[in-house]
């Protein structure tokens, strides 16, 4: 049994609207007359150019150069920083000659033994 | 008359060329039952042919963004009912006639009407109709008349079908109990 039985029995399904004479023959007509003009479909999927195409790969590539240039700056912003250290390091070393050493060896009067302890660190 | 094919119709939207003749294959096939919806909503022959009219202007200007995830009756029942739910709001703003009023609607929209044949039970069934909410009287026109499905029903309305079917049961105790009452 169905829930609206009840209200079935008593007045049914009945369609009691009427309407006038000819009206839905003439309705889709009548309709279709009404209807606006449209400026362009955009159901039609745009058609893509070639710079819509090439636009995402020049896009990446663009990226990947960029990325590139930035490594390279970065890295080479390291280089003479190294380099001026090392040649801070190499001119602090002033050449030194053999007479030099021998006479700064015999003002400091060390023997043979304390030159080999200090040179090779031997306890 | 050919018969009617909803991938046929949607293929003829797709070109502008066949989009007119897609969209007059649509309305041919839904007018009368989306007709007959309205003028359940808003009893006039008049104000149900405008509405009618009204809903198939907006489903052309908007055809393009149709989608053929819901079917396309669907669509249209859903503007075609959101057109009936504004007509009704307007007519309750501009405060002319107390739609809300069963007996002042059925006196002056139906009695007097030269489109309505109904006998006495189906005036009291009318007014009973017009006794509930609107989403109410929607969902039993549906239902009642239409024997459309819950879930049919869910999509156009965006009501949960068990809501819908509570809304439903509602609906006919409420007209169970008018009709006992009135009679």
């Amino acid at each position: 049994m169905k829930e609206e039985d009840k209200i079935l029995r008593k007045v049914g399904t009945d369609n009691h609207f009427t309407v006038p004479e000819g009206y839905f023959e003439n309705l889709t007509s009548e309709v279709m007359n009404k209807l606006p003009e449209k400026e362009k479909s955009a159901f039609k999927m745009k058609e893509p150019t070639r710079w819509d195409k090439v636009k995402p790969w020049l896009y990446m590539a663009a990226m990947f150069v960029g990325a590139a240039l930035i490594i390279r700056v970065a890295s080479s912003d390291n280089k003479p920083v190294e380099d001026k250290t090392i040649a801070a390091e190499t001119e602090t070393t002033e050449p030194v000659s053999d007479q030099y050493i021998d006479a700064v060896l015999d003002h400091s009067m060390m023997d043979d033994y304390s030159l080999y302890v200090y040179l090779t660190d031997a306890e | 008359m050919n018969s009617y094919s909803e991938r046929e119709v949607l293929a003829l939207l797709q070109e502008e060329s066949t989009q007119k003749k897609g969209f007059e294959m649509i309305v041919a096939e839904y007018s009368e039952q989306l007709y007959w919806q309205i003028r359940r909503m808003v009893l006039s022959h008049d104000d149900a042919n405008d509405i009618l009219q009204n809903t198939f202007i907006k489903a052309w200007i908007n055809i393009d963004y149709f989608r053929a995830e819901a079917k396309l009756s669907t669509w249209l029942y859903r503007i075609a009912l959101n057109e009936c739910l504004t007509f009704l709001n307007k007519q309750r703003a501009m405060n002319t006639v107390d739609i809300d009023d069963p007996e002042i609607m059925v006196d002056q929209k139906l009695e007097s009407d030269p489109y309505f044949s109904g006998d006495h039970i189906e005036l009291l069934l009318q007014k009973a109709l017009l006794s509930l909410p609107e989403k109410q009287r929607l969902v039993f026109n549906l239902k009642y008349y239409q024997e459309m499905k819950y879930e049919e029903m869910s999509d156009i309305l965006g009501t949960s079908v068990g809501a819908l079917k509570a809304s439903y049961h509602h609906a006919v105790k409420k007209i169970e109990k008018f009709l006992e009452e009135t009679d």
